[in-house]
């Protein structure tokens, strides 16, 4: 049996190494794509194939094909920052170095904000995607009354904001009372959500062979004829690349939150584990996901159908897949069964959102960029409570406004997000000839044909990311580009350089030298 | 009324290129006092293997081999493994064969190594520093053999306040405490929670003014904030979750304790290298700067104190 008190050394393939405080083992590569994975929220899903209609002649399945590939070469240049800069916690320290505190803290306050935003929000899709779907088939294929008048309540205005309100603060709760407990119950959330997922996958698949019947099974449920009169409606334009690059937009704002897990890394220097596999690995994963949901969901349920069942007085039930691939099981176990990738995966984006948000609110504090408190941290729980409480108070007002008014949509926040994702991915372009000598000195020095590769992928993500952001700048479908949400941008934006420069200017006022925080000791 | 500046750092890690930007840190930030708290060694060897055909190779360094052809390219990597405070080490391949596998063997080339360098920066140290007035503090930390100090002591220049208390400009004093509380890598330097209180109460009781002193412990204070670490399975491997790496607060109670009793005037730590950041304890003002040694950055903490009123200003810094 091992002595618990001799040393205990990592070792490193080519390397010797000793018992020394920090050095860690890599996280397994099963991990690193797991929870990349999980950071990418696939229950989105839902409401991108519902918002297929809206771009008429789009093929779902090559924008999901085109926004992985744009994603990857991202994914790419985040991984290398992050193999710079491996302790860094992501955007907020990098482009302080790299391009300007003030960008850093800008573009880290932008999406502390969303996150606030999506906090709320994600308490909202609980209960439209996840709660009253589910009770509304389970009553109707259980013909209880009850349950279907639950699942009208929860679709409700006062049921989202009654059950998102449960849901932020339960979130905000579990955090503050330490992460241990709410990761662990994550990771078997997230387990059942992919078993809930491979199910449905082969629920559509028995649906798109023949071997259940959709139409019948709808029929069922809407009275006879009911499939075919909303087919009838569906229109059946021919395939538009232009709909279909303009359609990039809905799976983007899903996987492209994968780059979030570029906050891990170690002193074990290796570019090809890590933040590049948990990243790349998990939109590969995440995207192939989706397209063979996309595709398996038009085989078992129709294009017409789909296209039409948005706006269809026929359709009794919420449009969307999870809710069709409940009654095409027409089985109420496999109905609670297929709704856990819903109903499990939306609480654990709140808690990912919380964290997020909460981290950057606390280095800021840390930093001496934000007030005191937010670098407060319980000395019961050593959570971050002042953060964690303002978050739930933005996340109940966001969720407040999405219920109760039409002044923000689902995608209304994505728009920061995306000035974030193209800062960093022109910040990769230039980064190896700005700070040729840091490169060097790292592992992510990799180039082909000579041109560094951190170069090569933020030259071809730029007009990719480029394009994501004026979609979510000008799109109308549900709100993407809901005039609030350019007003809100332009104020955070304006607020965080404000915020940034009366520090500055207060702090210079005091004699300090501001300037000197990020700057390089010049070596002599 | 005087003010004084202070510049620390901690957790260099052998890393050649933070030592000399510490050593141009009272110039750049015009500090007049600088201060290393602790973990000064390094955790890797990297074997610069020499090859029949006169070449040499390197399994990993950076994440990829190497093949070095010129003595002059040899130069350039292994000055670019000392900059990432990595020890490189020109062998043969029967030597090599020598030490793989056998960690005792390998634990006494880190200490030849480790010493070599220590005693190559106190060089520097007294080239770089000497008549310019800069009063310089380095300590070891819980990472560093015991055999660091005698190097240490060897210098005229760098005062060492582990375990003792010291004069720094401006009427201040410092002590030091370069134990830490137990790790899951049973450190040179670790011991347990009550041994550790005890050594930093035995030297806290001498301080006469706490209100005048620094305490540089080398551990943070457990659950301030400053001591947010990866949690880790029994393979020394961080623990994920859907928000990266599970963060839990692994720093030490004692040194909390004697924060909260003692009220110095400043507390500064290092050991956790992704936890940096600045607090208050109380009446003391408590900071940890982090620490990117592999990456080249010294991240530091710039403290202004005034004689009468105490700490005035403190950021942190990246440089």
């Amino acid at each position: 049996m091992m002595d618990p008190t001799q040393p205990k050394v990592v070792g490193v393939s080519g390397v010797f190494t000793r018992a020394s405080s920090g050095l860690v083992r890599q996280v397994s590569t099963r991990d690193t794509v797991y929870y990349g994975v999980m950071a990418i929220t696939i229950a989105y899903m839902v409401f991108i194939v519902t918002a297929w209609p809206g771009y008429p002649g789009s093929s779902m399945e090559l924008a999901t094909l085109l926004v992985t590939i744009g994603g990857v070469l991202l994914g790419v240049v985040y991984s290398l920052f992050a193999a710079v800069y491996p302790r860094s916690g992501g955007e907020y320290v990098f482009l302080s170095r790299v391009v300007h505190p003030s960008v850093g803290f800008v573009v880290s306050f932008l999406q502390a904000f969303w996150y606030a935003f999506y906090f709320g929000l994600n308490g909202a899709f609980f209960a439209i995607y996840g709660l009253a779907p589910l009770f509304t088939v389970l009553g109707l294929q259980m013909h209880s009354s009850g349950l279907t008048s639950a699942g009208t309540w929860f679709a409700s205005h006062n049921g989202i904001f009654v059950m998102g309100s449960v849901l932020v603060l339960f979130i905000g709760f579990m955090v503050y009372r330490g992460m241990r407990g709410f990761f662990r119950l994550q990771r078997w959330a997230g387990a059942f959500a992919m078993a809930s997922v491979l199910v449905t996958i082969v629920v559509l698949i028995l649906g798109s062979t023949g071997a259940l019947h959709f139409a019948s099974e709808f029929n069922a449920i809407a009275g006879s004829g009911a499939y075919a009169a909303v087919e009838r409606a569906g229109a059946s334009p021919g395939f538009s690349t232009l709909a279909t690059f303009n359609f990039m937009v809905w799976p983007a704002f899903s996987i492209l939150f994968s780059v979030n897990m570029v906050s891990f890394s170690g002193e074990v220097k290796n570019v090809r584990r890590g933040p590049l596999v948990g990243i790349v690995g998990s939109m590969v994963v995440t995207g192939v996901l989706m397209i063979v949901l996309m595709w398996l969901g038009r085989g078992a349920f129709g294009d017409r159908f789909l296209q039409a069942a948005p706006s269809s007085s026929k359709v009794p039930v919420p449009p969307f897949l999870n809710v069709f691939a409940s009654i095409l099981g027409h089985n109420p176990v496999l109905t609670i069964v297929m709704s856990l990738w819903i109903v499990f995966v939306i609480p654990f984006a709140l808690g990912s959102n919380v964290i997020y948000s909460s981290r950057a609110m606390l280095a800021w504090g840390l930093d001496g960029v934000a007030p005191r408190p937010f670098a407060n941290v319980s000395e019961r729980r050593h959570t971050p409570v002042f953060a964690i409480v303002t978050l739930v108070v933005l996340a109940e007002i966001a969720l407040a406004i999405f219920t109760y008014t039409t002044w923000v949509e689902i995608l209304s926040g994505f728009l920061g997000f995306a000035i974030a994702f193209a800062v960093v991915c022109v910040a990769g372009i230039f980064f190896p000839f700005t700070h040729r000598a840091t490169l060097e000195r790292s592992p992510a020095n990799i180039r082909i044909a000579g041109i560094p590769l951190m170069t090569i992928c933020g030259v071809l993500a730029a007009p990719f990311i480029g394009f994501i952001a004026y979609r979510t700048a000008v799109d109308k479908a549900l709100g993407a580009n809901a005039h609030i949400s350019l007003i809100v941008n332009g104020i955070l934006i304006a607020v965080g350089f404000a915020w940034f420069y009366a520090l500055r200017w207060y702090r210079t006022s005091r004699g300090e030298n501001v300037d000197r925080r990020f700057k390089e000791i010049p070596i002599e | 009324m005087t003010r004084t500046r202070i510049y620390f750092a901690s957790d260099l890690h052998a890393s050649e290129r933070c030592w000399l930007k510490f050593l141009a840190a009272p110039k750049f930030y015009e500090a007049e006092t600088i201060i290393v708290g602790g973990d000064i060694t390094g955790k890797f060897i990297v074997p610069v293997i020499a090859q029949p055909n006169g070449n040499w190779t390197i399994e990993n360094f950076l994440g990829r081999s190497w093949r070095v052809s010129t003595r002059a390219e040899l130069a350039q990597v292994k000055a670019q493994i000392a900059d990432t405070g990595q020890y490189a080490f020109e062998t043969t391949e029967a030597e090599h064969a020598h030490y793989e596998g056998n960690q005792a063997r390998i634990d006494e080339l880190f200490r030849q190594l480790a010493l070599e360098r220590v005693r190559r920066w106190v060089d520097m140290a007294e080239d770089k520093l000497a008549g310019t007035g800069v009063t310089c503090m380095v300590s070891g930390g819980n990472d560093d053999f015991y055999e660091v100090d005698e190097a240490l002591a060897a210098s005229g220049l760098i005062g060492n306040p582990d375990g003792t208390l010291l004069d720094l400009p401006g009427g201040l004093q410092i002590m030091g405490i370069g134990y830490g509380n137990p790790t899951p890598w049973n450190c040179p330097r670790d011991i347990p929670e009550p041994d550790l209180a005890a050594r930093i109460t035995a030297l806290a009781d001498t301080v006469g003014r706490p209100e005048r002193t620094i305490f540089n412990l080398h551990v943070p204070p457990h659950g301030s904030g400053l001591d947010f670490a990866p949690r880790l399975d029994s393979e020394l491997r961080m623990v994920m979750s859907g928000a990266g790496p599970q963060m839990i607060p692994v720093g030490s109670t004692a040194v909390r304790d004697a924060v909260q009793k003692y009220q110095p005037l400043l507390s500064l730590h290092g050991h956790i290298h992704e936890s940096r950041g600045i607090r208050r304890i109380g009446q003391t003002t408590v900071a940890n700067p982090g620490s990117e040694y592999g990456e080249g950055v010294l991240d530091g903490v710039l403290i202004e104190v005034d004689s009468r009123k105490g700490v005035r200003d403190i950021q942190l810094t990246s440089g």
